[in-house]
């Protein structure tokens, strides 16, 4: 049977691994598809491509997919989940004058409570005139909703005290080494960059926020998806199969091989195998668990988008409405997870969530607003 | 000129290509264009031009930061992506494909605004193919250096005239099934081992 053409979209970023590895070592074919993939440099343009039809599937942002899914402007979108990607690979990083100036107020080997605390210090003693600039990776992103969280529950109020920006996660690094700005809260592999150029030290894990840190899914064309369920089955299984090799240690050599290609991350080698590498980014105590199928890592988990939802509203993004709930819960597809990984064990759609906590000692607490 | 004043604000980081389109627009009349090309003024830009449109290149890697500007700037009231908007898919497709991004905010005349995206698709599609003339040319360019350098090599070494050196670089590179310039390339790395021009 001729396989069946599917093209999906990514950035270069190491989470996109599972779909990289799923076209490249043939898991995609295998199943009967031919996955094409088209590399591209901003969300808004993975957005759009899904929007217009270009793209089946997408590595996307979760806040992103579901204020497509509301109807929140620029563009509306319809996406569903059926599995998430990019779990445990998000840090903090701050420039080397900024380590230097918080290493003056606390520990940094410390934990994120305690960072924090050493932040609101040199916030306090900075003043408004000279706020401390940190940048995320998009204004509906895990990245800024797990830093203003952080931020809040040390006292430190996001865009009065500090500011947040918004800058793409390939200029991160640039912009810590010019001080236009002095952190970022960025994925991998930048933040192991910033520290390999000597430009940035990572000092608190996503991790460390929330223990479950979401933060990307596999977002599928809605209305493909309805006109197609059993590739999305096969995606899903494919994408699956290929996160599991990728954590498979007898593999890294070759996954490092595949990840700087031109065409994929386009580093040098020693960047993605440091980037791979659990031991390279220490936070105190916490190693950053970076695993692409860890359990529950690769769950679509609706609990996740209900989070962000939240913080979408505690960040004045929206207003609540009883209906965007309902979009969020049609969003995330566990069913079609459980159903295309019906034959893996340790695929049990385990909810990574359920046991999570927060930096400030809260349990997730999976709350309708 | 019944129609009310279109205000465009393009923001281009390639500032020659942003030129080219502010003169297509401009020509179409009835528009006041603003080009911003560094990233750190954008948010002031369009504070004060307060556009009715704007493009942006589809592959900039700043369109989410120009995105998190829009949501914040109480000048422009909520735009939208252009693609929403999809009553013609066939332009739409054009747009991307030429490597446009839009944003039209609510209130501007579908008409207008379907003639003013077709403008700007034109402009940057005439731009890219300008840009690949140009990057072709540059390349002969190189190349021709290369061979006159190969070509005077051998004029010295085998005391030939210039169409002889060019004749047997010619039947070198048929015999090797190679380019001339990869020939001529060949040459130069060998005569520069040698130390002998």
């Amino acid at each position: 049977m001729k396989p069946e053409r599917v093209t999906a979209g990514f950035i270069p970023l190491i989470d996109a691994a599972p779909l990289i590895v799923a076209h490249e070592l043939g898991f995609a074919e295998e199943a009967g598809i031919e996955l094409a993939l088209v590399r591209e440099s901003s969300w808004a343009t993975l957005r759009d491509r899904i929007a217009v039809g270009h793209l089946e599937a997408a590595h996307l942002l979760a806040p992103i997919a579901i204020s497509g899914s509301i109807g929140l402007p620029p563009l509306p979108v319809s996406v569903i989940a059926p599995l998430a990607l990019g779990t445990g690979r998000n840090a903090i990083t701050v420039s080397l004058a900024l380590a230097e100036n918080l290493a003056r107020h606390g520990e940094l080997n410390g934990n994120a409570g305690l960072i924090g605390q050493a932040l609101k210090a040199l916030a306090d003693e900075r003043g408004p005139g000279d706020k401390v600039t940190i940048a995320v990776v998009h204004p509906f992103s895990a990245h800024a909703y797990f830093l203003n969280y952080w931020l809040r529950g040390c006292g430190i109020r996001p865009n009065e005290d500090v500011v947040v920006e918004v800058l793409p996660p390939s200029l991160m690094v640039d912009a810590l080494k010019s001080g236009r700005i002095d952190a970022c809260c960025v994925g991998e592999p930048w933040n192991t960059v910033a520290q390999n150029e000597g430009v940035g030290r990572a000092v608190v894990a996503c991790d460390d926020i929330w223990s479950a840190n979401p933060d990307k899914i596999l977002g599928v064309r809605k209305k493909w998806a309805e006109d197609h369920p059993d590739m999305v089955l096969k995606i899903v299984r494919s994408v699956f199969q290929a996160a599991k090799w990728c954590d498979q240690s007898k593999n890294r050599d070759r996954l490092i091989d595949i990840l700087s290609q031109p065409q994929y991350l386009s580093l040098p080698s020693d960047q993605v195998r440091r980037s791979l590498d659990e031991d390279y980014l220490h936070f105190g105590q916490t190693t950053v668990r970076a695993s692409f199928a860890r359990p529950g890592a690769t769950y679509p988990s609706a609990q996740h988008g209900l989070w962000f939802y939240n913080q979408m509203i505690e960040n004045g993004q929206l207003t609540h409405d009883k209906r965007n709930i309902q979009s969020i819960i049609d969003m995330y597809r566990p069913e079609i997870y459980r159903e295309a990984l019906a034959d893996f064990k340790d695929a049990d759609g385990e909810e990574m969530s359920a046991s999570s906590t927060f930096f400030d000692g809260r349990a997730f607490e999976p709350s309708i607003v | 000129m019944s129609e009310p004043t279109v205000r465009i604000l393009i923001f281009d980081e390639d500032a020659l290509r942003a030129s080219v389109l502010e003169e297509g627009l401009t020509a179409a009349g009835g528009t006041e264009v603003t080009i911003v090309s560094d990233p750190h003024g954008l948010l002031a830009a369009i504070t004060s031009a307060d556009p009715d449109v704007i493009f942006m290149d589809l592959q900039s890697p700043n369109r989410d930061s120009f995105e998190s500007m829009l949501a914040v700037s109480r000048a422009v009231a909520r735009p939208i992506a252009v693609f929403v908007d999809d009553g013609d898919a066939a332009r739409i497709d054009a747009a991307m494909d030429a490597g446009v991004s839009a944003y039209i905010v609510d209130g501007l005349k579908k008409e207008r605004i379907k003639s003013i995206l077709d403008v700007t698709i034109s402009r940057f599609n005439a731009f890219s193919s300008l840009r690949r003339e140009l990057e072709e040319t540059k390349a002969e360019l190189e190349d021709r250096k290369l061979v006159d350098q190969a070509k005077r090599l051998l004029m010295k070494r085998r005391k030939l005239t210039e169409d002889q050196a060019y004749a047997l670089i010619r039947k070198t590179a048929m015999s090797k099934n190679t380019k001339i310039v990869e020939i001529a390339r060949s040459m130069i790395a060998v005569a520069d081992l040698l130390g002998d021009d």
